[in-house]
């Protein structure tokens, strides 16, 4: 089977749900309470409501495109639109968030399990353990990676709701109030930056056309089957953001909860097991999350280097999938500590959805001018 | 040809791959056996005389437990031992502890942490650092505090016909019968009530009977930010619980002794008590309105004739009447240790939040107001009216 094979299968429904779900629920990094928490004080849970509201617009541009180019990706539209050299340059800044998460949270990982897991072990194995796995999923393309989602949906999903009922008794509502703590700039900002949540969602813009047509239905062949997949997967990521946000904030409080470098794990931490043999439910949140996270990392390395391989066609799918992993992987390793990686985290994920957004929004806008379209397939 | 080398190249990968994932997944570099490790039980945390700080740790030894030994006979001897150590800082100290072991200590297991009575007083800020921050730390181990003890002495206290003593601090806490005589704290709670502004945190005070060789629990030690300010003894625990909402099912004797009746004493038990705290601000200075409302079942009556419900309706207004002062003396004595452990810092800044805002609690809570409002319901008078 080709790269191109491997990277444009007919999706099903269910699994471009299951990547999608999966990947929102992995790429978080447990941190969006923090965030929540720092930016809105105990009334983080409005700003991260308000992030979901904010990022519909996003998602009405990927009906949009899809319904003015329905068998192109945005890669594909933008050189219609924008020409090449300047759709190169838009391609490649839109593809930048993606490689960026990439890159960070390769290296927070191997902190995060040196810390919570592995502590005699060097990053550096760490992550070369844990790499290939990633690069190896992404070389056997996006169906592989969506297969694989399908997998762990139903399990990991049940297993995190299951945690989090398990925490919800070591909450106190006090610690959500007051509901408006803070002037309505705050939440928008916090809107604004909790909206990174969502970016799994900007990578439809990149694999619409291969979601398998449905033509049962009037509305189905208008959004071409993409509204039960997009909205069931914005569903359940919105439901469970909430969640971890709203049950970690009452369960520390706004103060405590920006103290922590995970606050999200943590809480889970405070469930209690008595002499059961898994006694610390936070590890096995984290193994869960791992397998969450993993998945959704390799589609963001399948989708950047299968972006890459659109945008320069000389350069081959596999080896732009174990370049951009090992690249990734060393550029990771030369950060010299942690407290750079949270920094720099917490910086990307302040301005990772404006490419995502901005980006598609111009090309549509551009499109809609020009007055170009695409053709049926 | 290419076909040829791709499956080369695949099977090549594949090896690879499977030598790779044999060599880290099987974790042999963090590998420990459970026999070369040592799980601490019980944690003690004292400050020395030259500001270094000590620190017990508390192993059970594994191979006393065994019900029988190889030759058929009970083991017999200690079945725990305890490790002392000093250093500047408590991780510093806790390596000083690998020293003086072969085993691999872990605390992840831990399940109670004793704080001595002078380093409570001295702060615990820089005491407890190690134990927030560490990620294997037991963040679920229970917070004590040895009364006017050190920890060292309680750790090596044995107490008697308890095979470890971690355990039985563990399970003290799910006991009913000290559901309302103390309050049991983990450190991630205690280190949550220590960062907030609005609250103080509190720990079960723990001594010892050296007569009859037990540990006794003797109420809650109360804090200002990380120091200790002072102590609740029992009956002021029962009613700290009544005051913050902890009481879920106590039980509780009451005087209800009046000038004809000088030795009559009610207790209740299933204690469940509603509370709803208002706050006011009059003249830059909030008013607390507590209501409270505690329920009960009679379990036992002493001096007082037949339960009629006229006379419950008697027996309930002499009970309001004889707690309410209590509460608001317990209220008073930890506003007078300026020890916010019921909260109301919580409340002022929910239902206050700009004059929260403005505020130094620590300077306004010992010169707020506190009205208690009491109302009490018998609800079953046992098997005999």
């Amino acid at each position: 089977m080709s790269h191109h094979d491997r990277n444009s299968p007919q999706l099903p429904a269910g699994a471009f749900f299951a990547l999608l779900a999966v990947s929102a629920l992995g790429v978080d990094f447990m941190v969006d309470s923090y965030d929540a928490a720092a930016h809105c004080g105990p009334s983080g849970y409005l700003a991260a409501g308000l992030a979901c509201v904010l990022i519909l617009p996003m998602l009405s541009i990927i009906f949009l495109l899809r319904k003015h180019f329905p068998g192109a990706n945005l890669l594909d539209i933008s050189r219609q639109v924008l020409g090449g050299p300047l759709a190169v340059a838009g391609n490649l800044i839109f593809l930048l968030p993606f490689y960026s998460w990439f890159v960070l949270t390769i290296r927070a990982i191997g902190d995060l399990l040196a810390g919570y897991l592995l502590e005699q072990t060097p990053i550096w194995v760490i992550t070369a353990a844990f790499l290939p796995g990633v690069i190896y999923l992404a070389f056997h393309g996006l169906k592989a990676v969506s297969r694989l989602a399908a997998f762990i949906l139903i399990p990991t999903v049940f297993i995190r709701f299951l945690l989090w009922m398990l925490a919800l008794p070591n909450g106190s509502i006090d610690h959500l109030l007051p509901v408006f703590s803070n002037p309505f700039m705050d939440y928008l900002k916090g809107g604004i930056g909790l909206s990174n949540v969502f970016l799994p969602f900007a990578t439809i813009f990149l694999i619409y056309p291969l979601l398998e047509e449905k033509k049962d239905s009037a509305q189905a062949r208008q959004t071409g089957g993409l509204a039960k997949p997009i909205w069931g997967a914005y569903g359940l990521s919105s439901f469970f953001f909430l969640l971890a946000i709203c049950e970690t904030i009452a369960i520390f409080g706004a103060d405590t909860t920006t103290k922590f470098f995970v606050p999200t794990m943590e809480a889970i931490r405070m469930i209690n097991f008595h002499y059961i043999i898994i006694e610390e439910a936070g590890l096995l949140f984290l193994i869960v999350w791992l397998t969450t996270y993993y998945t959704s990392i390799s589609y963001y390395l399948q989708t950047v280097a299968h972006g890459i391989g659109q945008i320069f066609p000389r350069i081959k799918y596999n080896w732009a999938v174990i370049g951009l992993g090992v690249v990734a992987w060393i550029c990771g390793l030369f950060i010299p500590n942690s407290f750079i990686v949270v920094n720099w985290f917490i910086q990307l994920r302040k301005w990772v959805m404006w490419p995502a957004i901005i980006y598609p929004f111009i090309i549509y806008l551009i499109a809609v001018i020009t007055g170009k379209r695409g053709v049926h397939r | 040809m290419s076909r040829k080398y791709h499956s080369r190249a695949r099977a090549i990968f594949g090896v690879f791959m499977a030598v790779l994932f044999l060599i880290t997944l099987s974790g042999c570099w963090e590998l420990k056996e459970v026999d070369q490790r040592s799980f601490a039980t019980i944690i003690g945390i004292d400050a020395g005389e030259r500001g270094e700080i000590i620190l017990s740790v508390q192993f059970p030894t594994l191979h006393k437990m065994a019900p029988l030994s190889i030759e058929g006979a009970a083991p017999t001897g200690k079945t725990f031992y305890t490790i002392t150590v000093s250093g500047r800082t408590l991780q510093e100290a806790f390596g000083m502890l690998q020293t003086e072991t072969y085993r691999w200590a872990v605390i992840l297991q831990n399940k109670a942490v004793i704080i001595g009575d002078e380093a409570a007083r001295k702060g615990l800020k820089p005491l407890m650092d190690w134990l927030f921050r560490y990620p294997k730390a037991p963040t679920r181990s229970l917070v004590f505090v040895a009364k006017g003890r050190t920890a060292r002495e309680v750790l090596e206290f044995i107490p008697e016909g308890e095979i470890i003593p971690g355990l039985q601090l563990e399970m003290a806490s799910h006991a009913n019968s000290n559901s309302n005589r103390t309050y049991f704290i983990p450190i991630r709670m205690f280190q949550q009530k220590m960062i907030h502004r609005s609250k103080d945190p509190y720990a079960s005070l723990i001594d010892i009977d050296t007569r009859q060789a037990r540990y006794r629990i003797a109420g809650i030690a109360v804090f200002h930010g990380a120091r200790l300010a002072g102590e609740l003894e029992i009956s002021e625990t029962q009613r700290f619980g009544m005051l913050s909402g902890l009481l879920q099912n106590g039980d509780m004797t009451f005087d209800i002794s009046t000038e004809r009746n000088t030795q009559a004493a009610i207790t209740l038990q299933s204690l469940k008590i509603d509370r709803k705290i208002q706050v006011f601000l009059r003249n830059g200075l909030p008013i607390f309105c507590i209501q409270l409302q505690l329920s009960g079942k009679t379990l036992e009556l002493v001096g007082e004739g037949s339960l009629r419900p006229q006379r419950v309706a008697r027996l309930e207004k002499i009970l309001e009447s004889k707690l309410r002062p209590d509460l608001e003396a317990t209220v008073r004595k930890l506003q007078g240790l300026n020890a916010d452990v019921i909260d109301f810092g919580e409340k002022l800044r929910v239902q206050r939040y700009e004059y929260w805002k403005r505020i130094n609690w620590g300077e306004i809570y010992p010169k707020a107001k506190f009205q208690v409002r009491l109302r009490v319901k018998i609800i079953q008078d046992g098997t005999m009216r």
